[in-house]
């Protein structure tokens, strides 16, 4: 009963308690900020090594699987795999349309099932065109569809046309220039016409009839509408042809911003999947000889952006059947009449809702074992079927080793870290408490004399910690949380301050000032130590901040081009959050207990003379 | 021997030693004291004369070197007491009024006063006792205050009102007028007559002889010894 009277008056008409409070508070906020968004990242970048790749993936030599059909089709039925691609990959050499060859990794993909095992869709980076490359765009269309457009024009649209590219200071009248209309060749009109789109279109439209305007937009609906630039990503095709989708760091075109968006260089100019790129690829005979290279030109329909920065730097994605024709492993006549069948390198498996790679990983194996007994003896050169043991079946995360390896080094970097903070926390809590309690060792002393039992008294500074533990704890799970969950939202005031902060901290410094000044008049010293001490921070921030709003300059903590995220992780860790809690607490029962059970333990004639 | 006819304390031959770094200062040195049933005794004695530590082993506040000396309350020796018969002791049978007052400054005149009787079981009807008492001792007005808001006089009151909320049969107070003014001293030293002449027994620690002459008996504690016993004719 006196606990309770104790704990609640040591609470309520005291403020070091409240500092306690605090202190536990920012100690728990701090750490589940620290964790959250370090773990976050680190998930982020884990989840990364995963895009792309699918849970299992059944790897075989240079020379490929042959029936991988079959194979997929076995996989498929096994209710632990959701579905499977097959995947041509190889090496090689693109040359990009600013004269510049780039060794590349080639995979020759079928876009739909690719992305049912791996989301393909998702990585295409562009839906919409960026900021200039219309106008290249209109040139082009107005170019493959030249002759047609300029036997639809008028003669009145031909003398606008002239009366348009005629010179500024050219004095030639609409009547000169009528006369000169019969005397251009086609191939004038076109590259006329692709001038005007280009660097005029509102004129060329206002020039053109309807029909021809959509004419134009129909010889490239990319102009129409940006979705069909992933329709057309998707079906890795351009204007008919198979086309490549390339990694979108590739491109020197592509300009990362802070903000984790693209910008095209050149104003639009150097848009890569407005180009064709010359594809070279080797082929390696089964004996490992090497014939005369291949080269295909094949236009960009799209780029995709993983996350992953060395498949977003090196990675091409070609139609199934062109990689299939570059490597040699289309399906052929052999010699003696009969089929050698096309081939594919790897098999990518995603498993079914609920089960993990490992699980899916154990049924791929024997599935496969069974596919090569089942059709090992159906091709004529038995030797060029891979046996199960030249196979690599891996989940992704065995695959990608190098990659995660070092993220698991950071993971335990970060642990390590996070320890230290919190053993930092915890002292800091353990600190507070102990002197808050050793202050109160005459009380203990006090209310020994009276006859209080020390189990009586441990328990006045255990429920006075666990209060202190629990509001302070509670206060800091949602500070936390608060502080985790709007962190991209303070990021981005820091990033550009708003000008009502700066003012409204130099407001606050000036209140300051003005309070000490009064008070200084009084012959205090405190007013003074505090008001300067208060104020200098103040008016230092206010003034960088009101500097920074002024200038448009920011600080970027979190740079999207370094951390290839383009937001900072906000997802609270929710486990780690609850364990900090409850550290919290225990800390300041804890820092509580220990200098009370001493206190306790005391002769109450020490504890009464404690000063 | 009824228990009647016992002196209610009684501490023969104590021994007390006190290390102060290297060196062992002894305090006691085989001090004796008898008090009776409602007898008030003054410890008169020089500062450092060790006549509040003498105070304090007869409130089992403290204990005497191991195997120097014994204390009798009401017949049985106090270090053969578990650790619950001390808290019982301290809080019952004997009750403490020292010279700083020592208050808790977090609670009211009237909680402070009712603290002996939250810290253990207590016979009911507490708060009435302790308004009574402060009643009695002019606090009735000051019942909700706290110890800061009291004058050192009234804050003495309360102690007493402490040590008494439980109905000791022996007061122990240590230099209870030290820290106060001779005419508010005064009102103090009226007050414990008040409570001895209703049968309290007080054993009161002093250095000022004139204070020390409101007692039945006087004994003076030098070098370590209660020497000089002499009762004083009332």
């Amino acid at each position: 009963m006196y606990q309770s009277l104790l704990t609640n008056r040591y609470l309520t008409s005291r403020v070091i308690p409240l500092l306690a409070v605090a202190a536990v508070a920012l100690c728990v906020a701090l750490v589940i900020v620290v964790v959250s968004v370090m773990s976050g990242f680190l998930e982020q970048f884990r989840a990364a090594g995963r895009t792309l790749i699918g849970d299992v993936i059944v790897h075989a030599s240079l020379h490929g699987v042959p029936y991988y059909e079959d194979l997929i089709d076995r996989i498929e039925r096994n209710p632990l795999a959701d579905s499977a691609t097959p995947v041509v990959e190889t090496w090689g050499v693109l040359r990009m349309p600013y004269d510049e060859t780039t060794a590349v990794q080639i995979w020759g993909i079928e876009p739909a099932s690719f992305d049912r095992v791996t989301d393909f869709a998702d990585t295409l980076y562009w839906d919409e065109l960026p900021k200039g490359v219309d106008r290249y765009l209109r040139a082009e269309a107005i170019e493959r569809i030249g002759p047609a457009l300029v036997e639809t024009l008028t003669f009145q649209q031909q003398v606008a046309i002239l009366l348009d590219r005629a010179p500024a200071d050219s004095d030639r009248s609409r009547e000169e220039l009528a006369l000169q209309v019969p005397t251009v060749p086609e191939k004038d009109w076109i590259t006329l016409l692709q001038m005007l789109g280009r660097y005029d279109p509102e004129q060329l439209e206002e020039i053109l009839d309807e029909h021809q305007w959509a004419m134009i937009l129909e010889a490239d609906d990319w102009l129409i509408d940006g979705a069909n630039i992933k329709r057309d990503g998707l079906a890795m095709t351009r204007h008919g042809r198979p086309a490549i989708i390339a990694g979108m760091h590739l491109s020197k075109g592509n300009m990362r911003t802070t903000g984790g968006a693209y910008e095209v260089q050149g104003n639009g100019r150097w848009w890569l999947p407005r180009f064709d790129g010359t594809l070279t690829t080797i082929r390696v005979d089964r004996e490992g000889g090497v014939s005369d290279p291949e080269n295909i030109i094949l236009p960009f329909a799209n780029e995709f952006l993983s996350n992953v920065r060395l498949v977003d730097k090196q990675r091409v994605f070609i139609p199934l059947e062109t990689a299939q024709e570059q490597t040699g492993l289309f399906e052929a006549p052999t010699i003696d009449g009969g089929i050698d069948p096309a081939r594919a390198t790897q098999v990518l498996i995603r498993a079914a809702e609920g089960f993990t790679p490992e699980e899916l990983l154990a049924e791929i194996v024997p599935i496969y074992e069974a596919f090569y007994e089942a059709r090992v003896n159906d091709i004529d050169d038995p030797e060029t079927f891979p046996p199960p043991a030249f196979v690599t079946i891996q989940t992704w995360e065995e695959m990608q080793a190098d990659f995660i390896g070092p993220v698991e080094k950071e993971r335990m970097l970060m642990w390590i870290l996070f320890s230290i903070v919190y053993i930092v926390c915890a002292a800091l809590v353990l600190a507070i408490m102990w002197s808050i309690v050793q202050e109160k060792t005459r009380d203990i002393g006090i209310l020994r004399s009276i006859g209080a039992t020390r189990r009586g008294i441990i328990g006045i500074y255990l429920l006075y910690g666990l209060v202190i533990g629990i509001i302070g704890g509670v206060l800091g799970f949602f500070l936390g949380w608060l502080i985790t969950y709007y962190i991209d939202d303070i990021h981005d005031m820091l990033g550009a301050p708003p000008m009502w902060l700066g003012i409204a901290l130099l407001a606050a410094a000036v209140a300051v000032i003005v309070w000490a000044i009064i008070r200084v008049r009084s012959g205090d010293l405190l007013p003074t130590v505090l008001g300067t001490f208060i104020s200098i921070p103040l008016v230092l921030l206010g003034l960088v901040i009101v500097w920074a709003a002024a200038t448009g300059q920011g600080f970027v903590m979190w740079d999207a081009n370094t951390y290839y995220f383009p937001d900072v992780p906000n997802s609270v860790d929710l486990v780690v959050a609850f364990i900090t809690l409850v550290g919290g607490i225990v800390f300041s029962v804890l820092g509580a207990f220990i200098p009370a059970a001493k206190a306790a333990d005391m002769d109450p004639i020490k504890a009464l003379r404690y000063e | 021997m009824s228990e009647q006819d016992h002196p209610i304390l009684v501490a023969t031959d104590l021994h007390k030693t006190y290390r102060l770094g290297q060196v062992d200062v002894p305090v006691l040195k085989g001090a004796s004291l008898q008090v009776e049933q409602g007898e008030w005794v003054a410890v008169l004695g020089s500062s450092g004369s060790g006549k509040s530590t003498l105070l304090h082993l007869l409130g089992d506040l403290d204990r005497p070197d191991a195997g120097r000396g014994e204390i009798r309350f009401k017949n049985q020796s106090l270090h053969k007491h578990s650790r619950r018969q001390r808290n019982a002791y301290r809080n019952r049978s004997i009750g403490f009024v020292f010279q700083f007052y020592h208050l808790l400054p977090e609670l009211t005149v009237l909680e402070n006063s009712l603290l002996p009787t939250m810290v253990a079981p207590a016979a009911p009807g507490a708060p009435d006792r302790a308004e009574g008492l402060l009643e009695r001792f002019g606090l009735g007005h000051r019942l909700q205050h706290r110890p800061r808001e009291l004058s050192g006089g009234e804050r003495q009151r309360v102690a007493i009102a402490r040590a008494l909320v439980n109905g000791p049969e022996v007061l122990l107070a240590d230099e209870p007028t030290g820290n106060l003014d001779e005419r508010t001293g005064a009102g103090i030293l009226e007050l414990l007559q008040q409570e001895h002449e209703k049968g309290l027994g007080i054993v009161m620690v002093t250095h000022d002889r004139r204070i020390a002459d409101m007692a039945d008996r006087i004994v003076e504690l030098h070098d370590g010894r209660v020497e000089n016993a002499a009762a004083v004719s009332r």
